[in-house]
């Protein structure tokens, strides 16, 4: 039996589209647009004016304190503006925009070997900081939080996620199958950042291939175990990966370090690998360009701040393409134009044929999501309250808990926007405690 | 000659042509109509096994049953101006399950104002599809047989049921005592009939346990001159002696849908199949009133002198004949599975299902309606908010 967690769904894997496609990587385009926020926490400061000449690799944005994360040019050439463009969030958010000059040149301070094996916990978690490394799988935690050390929380596991979850996207899996020793050595540096005992690569059975590959790479090992899980959505979110594969539940509001574990990503792992050893900061990654509507799928080596649009130019869009996603098509965030650019987060594009609005009904209580979800809510009950604006309801409901992975609104026949609706609930939850807050402070 | 279609750049002119959406962007094929329509597939089984025991009373008494749902249902939503949603197959599912619960002897406009009273009332009253609380099926049968449940006793005794052979008096069972004159060929009572109405065995059962001095039942209270309790169960027993195969595929009296288990059970197997229902509801239903069937001794009169005793009798109990008889299949498969007025987690869905057992055990056995089924499905379906909120899961990491 392999390892596995309660709850979930299997919509169709959709991996075949690009999962043969080695990474290539992407050419430069003539504009970047970097923003300033690709993390959770506070945006950078822009550290460079407009006009400035910029190398590769030098830091454009400044991180705004602890939880934030630097910004670093993906390409040379010339700031060309500093100002809102469209995220794939949503809105206008600043960005650096800078013209390619072609040359992609290094900036001197970066792009050269280091032995990283001499440098302290501290040394490394700095370095990590400074390459600007946020979680890639989509969260875009920065990094060095994470790995920072917690008072009388030692950490004993550290989980390189290689489940890759998500229908459509082979990213992950392509860096599996072609840097499989890079990903080992990051997980060498991150046990070593965070003096974890025990180092996981947990991959779902869906890549035979890379299960192997890493049984080869780490063979004569004792402290790292590779896993196969079950095919299962969303066996790559923390607190079911934490829980299959080490019976450990993350408690309710908690951090996987309070149960002593750290997860990375696996194309974190690698951003990683490459900022110790190359002293690299984060300025490029692999992005699964995919779906129906795309002519020539495959996984792209792409310079953040690349725009959403050329590179759906150079992988051929098909008619009838309605829906544009970035990240998968569970968690993914729709966008209306194809002018975002890529962030450190974009782990997919996703174009979608004929993608269905769907009229949704009231809740017929079939329970189909009480069975997906992964956090044993009931999603029904929380859509209803939400969908009634009932917010003491949503108050005293354990909304919280609900990481939106979409299983509910998936399987859900009434084909109710229960992520949508729980979205919104907390949106309201949150204003509502504001203006607690507020009074508190005015009373 | 039309020129070459020019393909637009990814990057330009696509503003607007976008959909957005809060994730996730694909979803599972099932829908409430596919789900609604399953059910109707299911329930086929059981048509056509009644079509087959009750011939056209039972195409009758359908027909009116659909209709009449279909139809208060689309006249409702148009009149409140909501979208119709009567494609959805979900009205048709009430008016067969109105239909499937009415005696076939029924007149005509029982199914009618149960239909009507299930739609208008007990579904779109209380908000439409998802909103209602009771089973409008069943509330529909329990508000006819409030109006008019003189009119809803017995049915007829379909044809395939008789024996070759009159039995002698003395053996008759209990369920051979209403022959109507006009269904008769001769004049002798017992000659072969196409069909005859009479007490299911259910009924039959309960004249026994209740037969009081001087009533209707003299007869059944004649047998039981002198008899101890014990020996009264034994004629119970023998009143219930519709053979047990006979049963299973639904040659014995009872309403249009419920007799036939076997059709029913083919019904669930398909709904099973294709996940509309989880195993629970059916399961821990029939599995709990075979046990209490098995379990609660009966409370049987025997004639003391001139007085009535009632005493407590463990007879081991009937538990495959509870189960075969009367609504319970058609009951645990399709009524109390109803997604809408039944728990939402599984758990609940157990605690609900052994309710709804326990319920019908005792009606059958010491309330004052031979059959308990549907009030232990209504009853349940009261509860329902009261077991959700006892019943909910714990939530990961507390």
């Amino acid at each position: 039996m392999l390892k596995t967690f309660q709850g979930g769904v299997h919509p169709p894997e959709k991996k075949e589209l690009a999962r043969d496609q080695a990474i290539e990587p992407f050419p430069a385009p003539p504009e970047v647009v970097l923003y300033l926020s690709q993390h959770i926490g506070a945006p950078a400061q822009p550290a460079v004016d407009k006009g400035d000449t910029v190398k590769k690799g030098q830091l454009v944005g400044e991180a705004a304190g602890f939880v934030s994360a630097p910004v670093h040019a993906s390409v040379s050439g010339t700031v060309k503006a500093i100002e809102p463009r469209p995220h794939p969030l949503g809105g206008d958010r600043p960005a650096v925009v800078i013209e390619s000059d072609g040359k992609a040149e290094w900036a001197e301070d970066v792009n050269d070997e280091r032995d990283w094996s001499g440098m302290s916990a501290s040394d490394i978690r700095d370095a990590i900081q400074a390459a600007g490394i946020v979680g890639m799988g989509g969260a875009t935690f920065p990094t060095h939080v994470k790995l920072s050390p917690m008072e009388g929380k030692p950490i004993r596991d550290l989980v390189i996620n290689c489940a890759e979850c998500e229908p459509y996207l082979t990213c992950d899996y392509r860096q599996m199958i072609e840097q499989t020793e890079e990903i080992v050595a990051g997980l060498r540096i991150l046990m070593k950042a965070t003096g974890a005992e025990n180092g996981w690569i947990a991959i779902e059975a869906n890549k035979p291939d890379a299960f192997d590959r890493f049984v080869a790479a780490t063979e004569g090992d004792s402290d790292i175990t590779v896993e196969m899980l079950e095919v299962k959505y969303p066996q790559g979110a923390e607190h079911q990966i934490t829980a299959a594969l080490l019976g450990r539940e993350i408690p309710s509001g908690g951090l996987p370090l309070d149960i002593g574990v750290i997860c990375q990503n696996t194309g974190t792992t690698v951003a990683v690998y490459e900022a110790l050893r190359y002293n690299r900061p984060l300025i490029e990654r692999v992005v699964t360009v995919t779906g129906e509507g795309v002519e020539r799928p495959g996984n792209l080596r792409v310079p953040l701040g690349t725009p959403v649009g050329a590179i759906l130019d150079a992988a051929g869009l098909r008619d009838g393409v309605n829906k544009l996603v970035l990240g998968g098509p569970m968690m993914g965030l729709a966008q209306y134009t194809p002018e975002v650019a890529v962030t450190k987060g974009t782990s997919g594009i996703l174009a979608l044929i004929d993608a269905e609005v769907y009229e949704w009904r009231a809740c017929i209580r079939c329970g189909r999501c009480v069975d997906a979800c992964p956090w044993q809510l009931v999603p029904s009950h929380l859509s209803i309250i939400c969908e009634a604006k009932n917010l003491d309801a949503i108050q005293a409901s354990d909304i919280m808990d609900c990481k939106e992975c979409g299983c509910c609104t998936y399987v859900c026949p009434s084909r109710r926007p229960i992520v949508h609706l729980v979205k919104y609930g907390k949106g309201e939850l949150a204003r509502l405690r504001a203006e607690e807050e507020n009074r508190k402070a005015e009373g | 000659m039309s020129p070459p279609a020019k393909k637009k750049s990814a990057s330009e002119g696509r503003d607007g042509q976008f959909v957005t959406s809060a994730s996730p962007h694909i979803r599972h094929g099932d829908d409430i109509s596919r789900v609604m329509w399953l059910v109707v597939v299911a329930l086929l089984p059981a048509l056509f096994a009644a079509c087959y025991f009750f011939l056209w009373d039972a195409v009758r008494i359908v027909l009116i049953g659909v209709l009449t749902a279909v139809a208060a249902e689309a006249v409702i939503q148009k009149l409140s101006k909501q979208r119709v949603t009567v494609g959805d197959g979900s009205a048709v599912v009430t008016g067969l399950l109105v239909a499937f619960v009415m005696p076939s002897n029924a007149p005509w406009f029982a199914p009618l104002v149960a239909s009507l009273f299930a739609i208008a009332v007990v579904k779109q009253a209380f908000g439409g599809l998802g909103c209602n609380i009771w089973n409008p099926a069943l509330a529909g049968r329990a508000f006819v047989v409030a109006c008019f449940g003189g009119l809803l006793v017995g049915g007829w005794l379909p044809s395939p049921a008789q024996p070759d052979a009159d039995p002698p008096v003395e053996a008759r069972p209990a369920n051979w005592v209403a022959v109507p004159e006009g269904r008769r060929f001769a004049d002798d009572e017992y000659t072969r009939a196409d069909a005859v109405t009479g007490a299911s065995a259910l009924s039959a059962r309960k004249d026994y346990l209740t037969a009081i001095p001087e009533s209707e039942e003299q007869d059944v209270l004649e047998q039981q001159l002198g008899a101890t309790p014990r020996q009264t169960l034994r004629m119970v027993q023998r009143a219930n002696n519709t053979g047990r195969l006979d049963m299973l595929l639904g040659a014995q009296v009872g309403s249009v849908g419920e007799t036939s288990a076997l059709a029913l059970l083919i019904g669930g197997a398909l709904l099973l199949a294709t996940k509309v229902i989880r195993w629970h509801i059916p399961v821990a239903f029939i599995g709990s009133v075979a046990l209490f069937g098995w379990l609660l001794p009966f409370h049987a009169p025997a004639l003391d002198g001139t007085q009535v005793a009632y005493g407590w009798v463990w007879a081991g109990g009937q538990p495959l004949f509870e189960v075969l008889a009367g609504g319970v299949m058609l009951g645990a498969i399709f009524m109390a599975t109803d997604m809408v007025t039944s728990p939402i987690t599984r758990r609940g869905q157990l605690i609900f299902a052994v309710g709804c057992g326990l319920i019908t055990v005792i009606i059958r056995r010491y309330g004052g309606y031979p059959e308990g089924v549907a009030y232990s499905i209504l009853l349940m379906n009261t509860a329902v908010p009261l077991i959700d909120s006892y019943t909910k899961p714990r939530v990961y990491g507390t």
